[in-house]
């Protein structure tokens, strides 16, 4: 749901085309000195799919597996965590631990992204084609890989923050 | 998203009813380019068998026209809660009642509760039925004969006797029939036969609710991809359903409710009595 989501707003972002935005973003995630403009990306994104979850849940109630109760109050829970994973990435002292959680949820709500392929569900929004859907699932790796090197101490007086005082300048 | 034959697997269900979540694939319930117009906008709407199958996807679509829905079912609660979720995902009240509405008491109790909860009734959508597989006359057992009629038209009696104080002009009665009950259907005896009353109850009560601005129409469906399908055939019967339309393609329900929609709004003013055919192509009388 999260990269649903996330693969919703970039797509607006990016002008609907998502193959260059995913090279693109597996070229620039290589290089650390993009690590800071990645993280901002990563967090705006989070923010808007969070709020999504809330805006527009009709595509997100859909993929949830069948077998979970209570599908719209887990959209909720799921956009809930997400908009403040975004807050938490840009904020330095909790950042690494709020990635470790954004980690938890990719994998928590990779289930129905596997929903949504194997069922062939089409939503409103996303071009419903078996291609789109095939490169879907292993995108949530480089989700999880993204998110993961937030997890990484680096004492950078430069990190991304909303919080007052950073960057910290000497 | 259609289906052909060839996109069922085998399958059957170890319970009935069968749950449309255990279905490969799973039934289309919604179409994405499918605007609401506010069609339906304030109304309340009950629509009995709408935890799942065409019953589920008029209450997705009545939601998208604005409607609150509240829905009966008999136990099917994960389905039932899935449907409450997209209702809601629609920011329209969704509210469940499981029970059994063969039984007229729970069927007035249901009624009384949807006037309580949600003020007014202006929809009815006599939906819900249950359906066997007879493979021969010998095999039907008085019991469960009486049991099929009870749920698939007596509830029809029970629900408008209870809704009827309730309904102001404008309102709108809809009956699910079925094309079995113009084709006729040997492997479906006792379920054919309900439909085929449902066909005569919907024109007559047409008719006694005509004075009171009160219109009462049918939809026929032909072979849609719902749970009725593992629940009354057998494992193989499933895998060339379908093949026997001009479409030869089963339905999927939201090819059905979009019927529903026009025959609750005022776009029918026009109609009562009458009976609707998505059926994919087979052209039966009225």
């Amino acid at each position: 749901m999260a990269a649903l989501s996330l693969e919703l707003s970039l797509s607006c972002a990016w002008g609907g085309s998502d193959l260059p935005l995913f090279f693109l973003l597996t070229k620039m995630i290589l290089n650390p000195k993009n690590k800071e403009i990645l993280r901002v990306i990563l967090a705006v994104c989070m923010v808007v799919a969070g709020i999504l979850h809330f805006a527009k849940p009709m595509p997100f109630v859909k993929i949830v597996p069948d077998l979970l109760p209570y599908p719209l109050v887990l959209v909720w829970i799921s956009g809930g965590i997400e908009i403040l994973c975004g807050i938490g990435l840009l904020i330095p002292p909790i950042s690494q631990a709020t990635a470790w959680v954004l980690i938890a949820l990719f994998i928590a709500v990779f289930p129905a992204n596997i929903n949504m392929a194997v069922n062939n569900i089409s939503l409103e929004g996303i071009p419903n084609s078996p291609w789109l859907q095939a490169i879907r699932l292993p995108f949530q790796a480089v989700l999880i890989a993204w998110a993961y090197w937030y997890t990484k101490p680096d004492n950078n007086p430069k990190q991304a923050s909303i919080l007052p005082g950073y960057p910290q300048t000497d | 998203m259609t289906i052909t034959p060839k996109d069922i697997p085998a399958q059957s269900q170890d319970r009935q009813p069968a749950l449309e979540s255990e279905m490969t694939p799973k039934p289309q319930y919604d179409r994405d380019s499918y605007q609401g117009s506010d069609k339906l906008k304030g109304k309340v709407a009950l629509i009995t068998g709408g935890d799942s199958g065409i019953g589920r996807s008029v209450a997705v679509l009545y939601a998208k026209e604005g409607a609150d829905v509240a829905i009966s079912y008999l136990n099917e609660h994960q389905d039932a809660e899935k449907t409450k979720a997209l209702v809601e995902a629609q920011n329209q009240k969704c509210f469940l009642f499981p029970g059994d509405i063969s039984s007229e008491k729970f069927c007035q109790s249901m009624v009384k509760q949807v006037i309580e909860k949600a003020g007014k009734l202006d929809i009815l959508v006599n939906n819900a039925a249950e359906q066997y597989y007879e493979a021969s006359l010998e095999e039907i057992d008085p019991e469960r004969l009486g049991k099929i009629f009870s749920t698939n038209i007596f509830a029809m009696f029970y629900l408008v006797k209870a809704a009827i104080s309730h309904f102001k002009p404008g309102s709108s009665i809809i009956n699910t029939t079925s094309i079995n009950a113009y084709k006729g259907n040997a492997a479906l005896l006792s379920y054919a036969t309900t439909k085929g009353a449902i066909l005569a109850y919907t024109r007559s009560l047409a008719q006694i609710l005509v004075e009171k601005q009160i219109r009462v129409n049918g939809v026929a469906p032909g072979p849609i991809w719902t749970p009725f399908i593992p629940d009354a055939f057998s494992s193989d019967t499933v895998e060339s359903f379908g093949q026997q339309v001009p479409m030869q393609r089963p339905g999927q329900p939201v090819e059905v409710a979009t019927c529903f929609v026009f025959l609750a709004s005022q776009d029918s003013s026009y109609m009562t009595g009458q009976v609707l055919h998505p059926n994919g192509g087979v052209v039966v009388g009225a």
